[in-house]
């Protein structure tokens, strides 16, 4: 798949940041169906269930397994297509999916942005 | 989905179901504890997912509407985690999908997206109309 056949979710992170904590949290929803979308689609597999990443707005342990599951198959995936070195940021994506969910999901973000350079 | 992952994901779902259970025992007075939300703690507004340990909590204590009153979709968090240890299980034991036609779904994803996004701009009204922003305030690190 080439990229410009993949779906379209460009964002400065810092927007991400924002409209996540001056929507409480509801843009964070959209943002969760939209990133397992992307990852999805770079992987050319199913490796985020879209459904799931709706609870894993609702659920700590489910929350902790969606950035689990970007940080191991989907960032992988990413980093091998836009030319990248591997690096490991699933332990990096936990935590901070734990303490600051919306700043891992700027993290994810960025990476993502790479793809639409 | 691998093996692994169907692994995983029992294991998830285990943890779903009984961290809230381990909370209940260790922690009787749950309903005056202080939120550990990171937006509860920044904005003193609830998130979409907060109050479904609570809620989670009182279905165990069979107080159903004290349950729904915390998160309307607390049981449904349980009965999914059931249903997935459950179809997980039979998947690997019988090595066939059941699942992936509502787990890799996206309308159902925006289905239930929608029901969240609208549950919870609902609550955000009731909250913020019942709350002064002094109180709102004291629900967070600001207060």
């Amino acid at each position: 798949m080439s990229n410009s056949t993949l779906p379209v979710f460009k964002n400065d992170p810092i927007v991400v940041l924002i409209l996540a904590v001056i929507t409480c949290g509801l843009y964070l929803i959209y943002w969760n169906i939209k990133a397992a979308e992307v990852l999805n689609a770079v992987a050319e597999r199913e490796i985020l269930s879209q459904p799931i990443a709706i609870f894993s707005g609702c659920c700590t342990p489910v929350h902790l397994y969606y950035y689990y599951i970007a940080g191991k198959d989907g960032l992988p995936k990413l980093y091998e297509r836009v030319g990248e070195p591997q690096k490991d940021q699933t332990v990096l994506l936990m935590v901070l999916g734990l303490i600051f969910p919306m700043v891992a999901a700027m993290v994810v973000q960025g990476e993502i942005n790479k793809l639409y350079r | 989905m691998s093996t692994k992952r169907k692994w995983q994901g029992i294991l998830i779902a285990m943890l779903t179901i009984i961290v809230p259970y381990l909370i209940m025992v260790s922690d009787p007075h749950i309903e005056s504890s202080q939120s550990i939300c990171p937006f509860k703690l920044l904005t003193g507004l609830p998130c979409p997912g907060c109050g479904i340990t609570k809620s989670i909590i009182f279905f165990y204590k069979g107080d159903i509407i004290k349950s729904l009153t915390y998160h309307i979709l607390g049981p449904l968090v349980i009965l999914f985690c059931i249903v997935s240890v459950f179809v997980l299980t039979i998947e690997m034991i019988t090595r066939k999908e059941y699942f992936n036609k509502v787990l890799y779904s996206s309308k159902v994803a925006y289905t239930l997206g929608f029901v969240l996004a609208s549950y919870h701009i609902t609550r955000l009204v009731i909250f913020v109309s019942h709350n002064s922003v002094t109180d709102i305030l004291k629900q967070s690190i600001w207060g």
